[in-house]
């Protein structure tokens, strides 16, 4: 019924209305430069309506809720590029630290030590019997080996600082997760959709979910109230609702994937240091034969070794990896056998695993396949891939590379020391690499580390008087002795370390030289009064077992130079023994097809790019140019990236920033329907007034 | 004709290296996201450009007036210290021409995302304000349906 207490109803609720937008005005306007605070309003509608004469009459205003101003569409945008962003900027600054590494520009590194090593090799070639050339050699190669390691070292804790850091950002993913859920779980108790909204609530769940995405790939499903889900973008549920779930950053391990009505009951493990994750295939086992094959990227690239062959023999030591850097060793357990299709994923690093429940995880590392892509099932954005990336595909390419540079460098130079001659002759020379298998063919199964460098052919050992020099024997071995048929059998891939044995004790009866194994190592001894040199070798056994080289180790981190060098420079071999078993003195054979290393090009080989012919300066110089050309392409990613985000967060921030113009001339509107608000009041009061003094 | 070759030549690498500088300023301005500047340096950006072909196309009328047909030719006839000067010259143009080529096609890849994300916001936009119901009842009170979007046939075979 219209009338004046009507009319003081209407001033009373529009006096409310209004203070209530001042005072979320008032909000706005203090929280002007507070992160993550969107904008607010007060929602008005107008009061329901009676009708009467002359027609409805309205009865006011009502204060309804309190809205944030917010775009959903531009956020899921800008959590999708924020993730991109984030991971190309923590690869490129953490890709800016191995350039600092490989950087030579202001130091001595790799590339000016071995022109030094080579340089000294010439100078050597031009005087053999030289003692400070040899002592300039030793002193430069030191210097190259020194160089190597560094590199190695400094790349290496890059890559576990990587860890480190990974680690950490789990913890903090895992607090976020709970964060959320417990956000949701506040948001759901305290909202009433059209009347009690939890502005505050939602801006701090956006920007958690922000930080989120800065880590890791999302995706926001938005079912009302805190009904939020977010799962990663390849479907593993993160949050859902109350409810979250968590990731784990775990030691490296191995998972058997057993084919059902296997009856493997034994256990695994892995020794080994790699970069790539293998999946292991049983392709048959009959009796103790057990036949493999391994994959890389997640099951996808087949591995295969130099020769082209996939298919391997287990050894009883375990399964090799095609690419040499580790073992998985099996023990299959009494009365258990393998099944063809048991499949085995080897994880060498510490991996990211999201758990489903309590006890089913699933691997989610994030992992960049050999053809460049991502692998979509995992993690594919955010600093976790940022750091997973520069881990693996990154340092780990590097050092994948570097390996192979030293594995090269140590061949190659150790083949052809091997079958030279220094200034002295041996007594007792022991072998610096080991087998496995003292009766397994040292081609394949026996574990030489440069097994797959051996080729048929025949090497020549040459005995001399210590006393007179005079040689006394010169005798190429046989490796398959016959008392009867003394015709000389050449070496074949297929001899075992015992077979070489037999072929060194045969081929000297008179014990002048006797060949035995210790640990695993071929150890040749000379009897008192005698000693010996080695001639040509066809083989390459020599520098595969670590006889008579210049360097030990076979990879960046176990490179050095060989003991006895070290011990007696005369050990440098310069010249050979000629096909009359003589060595003469100023011969410079040996240090002339060295110093020729620099300019010829070698086999280099990784699993990542196969076989590369050049020479090992150019190898060298391709791994920090790989890592210059890495640097700039995440940096333009990142830019990229970052400006995309950049645009959607200033769309976004044009919708639920505070503008302080805007909020003072809503502060002037709406201060003035509150002063007409009370003036209504006081009209209404004064007509009243008018009213009861009609009596009067 | 070594002057005009080697004014002309100094002139290009000026352009080019001021064209580089130029093509930076620009990335900055899209990663900034101040698409206005962009378009005013654009502006800059083909007139520069436009001068430094004029610059090449005279030169080399003036070469072939001489008998040259390349400036390859005309610099095989220098003295090794003269021709040294104009291949540094000629070395920095091609330098800064090539930074110029890569840091455009960076500032095109980021245009065209920047671009591309603006379309689909605006499509999305649409999309939520067009109806998606387009048919109505006319003011006489017949049905009228109408499709969705435009076609030159329509019905049923």
């Amino acid at each position: 019924m219209a009338g004046i207490g009507s009319m003081l109803e209407i001033g009373k609720k529009s006096l409310f209305a209004n203070q209530a937008a001042i005072e979320v005005v008032g909000n706005n306007i203090s929280n002007a430069n507070t992160p993550g605070y969107s904008r607010q309003a007060v929602r008005l509608e107008d009061g329901m309506y009676i009708s009467s004469s002359p027609g409805q009459l309205g009865t006011g205003v009502n204060a309804v809720e309190v809205v944030r101003y917010f775009d959903e569409f531009i956020e899921a945008q800008y959590l999708d590029k924020s993730s991109d962003e984030a991971r190309w900027q923590t690869l490129y600054e953490n890709l800016k630290n191995v350039e600092m590494v490989l950087n030579e520009s202001s130091t001595d590194g790799v590339n000016s030590a071995l022109a030094a090593f080579w340089a000294d090799w010439q100078t050597l070639a031009s005087n053999p019997e030289d003692t400070s050339a040899r002592s300039a050699l030793l002193g430069h190669a030191a210097n190259l080996v020194s160089a190597v390691q560094s590199v190695q070292g400094d790349l290496q804790r890059l890559q576990d600082g990587a860890d480190d850091v990974i680690s950490a950002e789990v913890t903090a993913i895992n607090k976020l997760l709970t964060g959320i859920a417990e956000l949701n779980r506040q948001i759901t108790v305290t909202e009433e959709t059209g009347k009690n909204n939890a502005n505050g609530l939602r801006d701090e769940r956006t920007q958690l979910v922000r930080q989120l995405a800065e880590k890791m790939d999302i995706n926001v499903i938005d079912n009302g109230l805190g009904n939020l889900t977010i799962t990663t973008t390849a479907g593993h549920t993160l949050v859902d609702g109350s409810n979250s779930f968590r990731l784990a950053f775990e030691a490296p391990q191995t998972i058997a994937n057993l084919k059902s009505g296997s009856s493997f009951k034994g256990s695994i493990a892995y020794d080994g240091e790699s970069a790539t994750e293998y999946t292991v295939k049983i392709v048959s086992q009959v009796g103790s034969v057990v036949k493999y094959e391994v994959y890389i990227d997640g099951g996808k690239t087949l591995l295969k070794d130099e020769s082209g062959n996939s298919e391997f023999t287990a050894s009883k030591d375990g399964i090799l990896m095609p690419d040499g850097r580790g073992v998985l060793k099996f023990d299959i357990g009494t009365g258990t056998s393998l099944q063809a299709g048991d499949t085995f994923q080897v994880l060498p690093n510490k991996s990211l695993f999201w758990y489903e429940t309590s006890s089913s995880k699933v691997n989610i590392t994030p992992q960049v396949q050999s053809n460049g892509l991502d692998n979509d099932r995992r993690l594919t954005g955010g600093s976790l891939a940022g750091y997973f990336q520069f881990r693996d595909a990154g340092i780990g390419g590097y050092l994948e590379k570097l390996d192979a540079f030293a594995e090269s460098l140590s061949w190659e130079v150790n083949r052809l020391h091997s079958q030279g001659t220094g200034m002295e002759r041996f007594e007792n020379v022991i072998g610096s690499f080991g087998v496995g298998s003292t009766s397994a063919a040292l081609g394949s199964a026996a574990g030489l580390v440069f097994g797959d460098k051996l080729a048929a052919g025949n090497l020549v050992i040459s005995v001399y008087n210590e006393q007179t020099g005079q040689i006394v024997q010169s005798s190429p071995l046989d490796f398959d002795f016959d008392a009867t048929n003394l015709e000389v059998k050449n070496f074949s891939t297929t001899n075992s370390l015992q077979d070489v044995v037999n072929a060194v004790n045969a081929a000297f009866p008179s014990g002048t030289v006797t060949a035995d194994i210790i640990d695993g190592h071929l150890q040749i001894k000379a009897k008192d009064g005698y000693d010996f040199a080695f001639g040509s070798d066809s083989t390459g056994l020599l520098a595969a077992l670590g006889i008579n080289t210049f360097f030990e180790g076979a990879n960046a981190g176990d490179l050095a130079i060989n003991s006895t060098i070290l011990g007696n420079i005369a050990y440098i071999n310069t010249g050979h023994v000629n096909g009359a078993g003589e060595m003469n003195e100023g011969d410079n054979t040996t240090a002339k097809a060295i110093a020729a290393l620099q300019s010829a090009s070698v086999s280099t080989r990784t699993q990542s790019e196969g076989t590369t012919q050049q020479t090992l300066g150019e190898y060298y110089s391709t791994i920090v140019a790989k890592a210059g050309s890495d640097t700039q392409s995440a940096k333009f990613n990142y830019e990229y990236n970052e400006a995309l985000a950049t645009d959607l967060l200033s769309r976004q921030e044009s919708v639920s920033g505070v503008n302080l113009d805007e909020e003072m001339t809503n502060l002037i509107k709406f201060q003035h329907a509150y002063t007409a608000a009370a003036k209504l009041i006081t009209t209404a009061e004064s007509m009243l007034q008018v009213l009861l003094g009609l009596k009067q | 004709m070594r002057q005009i070759t080697l004014g002309s030549l100094i002139r290009q690498a000026r352009g080019t290296e001021l064209l580089c500088q130029l093509l930076r300023e620009e990335h900055a301005l899209l990663r900034a996201g101040q698409p206005d500047a962009v378009a005013g340096l654009e502006m800059s950006i083909q007139e520069l450009i436009r001068q430094l072909v004029r610059e090449r196309e005279s030169l080399a009328d003036a070469l072939q007036r001489a008998g040259f047909a390349k400036l390859g030719p005309f610099l095989d006839g220098l003295g090794e210290v003269e021709r040294r000067v104009f291949e540094t010259w000629r070395a920095k143009i091609i330098a800064d021409e090539q930074e110029s080529a890569r840091q455009a096609t960076v500032n095109a890849d980021l245009a065209m995302a920047l671009w591309k994300q603006s379309g689909s916001l605006l499509s999305h936009f649409q999309s939520q304000v067009a109806p998606k119901e387009r048919n109505t009842y006319t003011a006489k009170g017949t049905w009228r349906d109408r499709t969705a979007t435009a076609t030159l046939l329509r019905g049923r075979f």
